[in-house]
């Protein structure tokens, strides 16, 4: 079969950038620590909220914790429209680890200018780990549309 | 027709080519870059 010499400088081109893009996400995942956030565990949504059933049915300043020096965690409840709770404090140079499930549709989860940003499903807890070394606000936003209130949805995490 | 005619080296082509890739790697390298200077998530 005959290839045109320029169709086949093109193929070898799109086919080395290809490569070159696959090895560059492996070496962000593998030598930089940088990783798709995955399913933490499957749980009732009806349920997921009553108290005594899950970390999702603790008063919502309890939802909060620190479990060592340095180290906290959140469960975020998402519902239409609102995140419970919607404000987090840690001490900057803290490692928080979000659990977040929705308790009726669909919603999204996105912290501006960091990398955390994944699906909220009913009956799955999402979960991300971060070192949050910078002081200052980060607002989170739900980015899947959920309905006429979609946009007043959304919440502060603060570092100090 | 000759045949050389038939057979030119499409160079609107290649320009057009040549200025797709780079701005393939332009965005999807500010793009790589910004997600590694965001630090770690796991």
């Amino acid at each position: 079969m005959h290839v045109d010499r320029t169709e086949k400088l093109f193929i070898f081109g799109s086919i080395t950038l290809i490569v070159i893009f696959a090895i560059a996400i492996a070496i962000s995942g593998i030598a930089y620590g940088i990783q798709v956030p995955a399913p933490y565990e499957q749980v009732n949504p009806n349920t997921v909220s009553t108290p005594g059933n899950s970390p999702f049915g603790a008063p919502v300043d309890e939802r909060v914790r620190e479990l060592a020096p340095g180290k906290y965690e959140a469960y975020i409840l998402a519902q239409t429209w609102v995140f419970q709770p919607n404000e987090i404090r840690i001490p900057a140079g803290s490692e928080l680890t979000l659990y977040v499930t929705s308790k009726d549709v669909q919603h999204g989860f996105l912290v501006q200018r960091t990398n955390i940003n994944m699906m909220v499903i009913p009956g799955q807890v999402s979960q991300v780990t971060m070192t949050f070394d910078d002081p200052g606000e980060y607002n989170f936003v739900c980015h899947e549309y959920c309905g006429v209130g979609h946009q007043t949805m959304y919440g502060r995490l603060i570092v100090e | 027709m000759k045949k050389e005619d038939k057979y030119k080296v499409p160079q609107g082509t290649i320009a057009l080519m040549i200025i797709f890739i780079i701005l393939i790697i332009a965005l999807w390298g500010s793009a790589y870059l910004t997600m590694i200077a965001r630090g770690p998530v796991g």
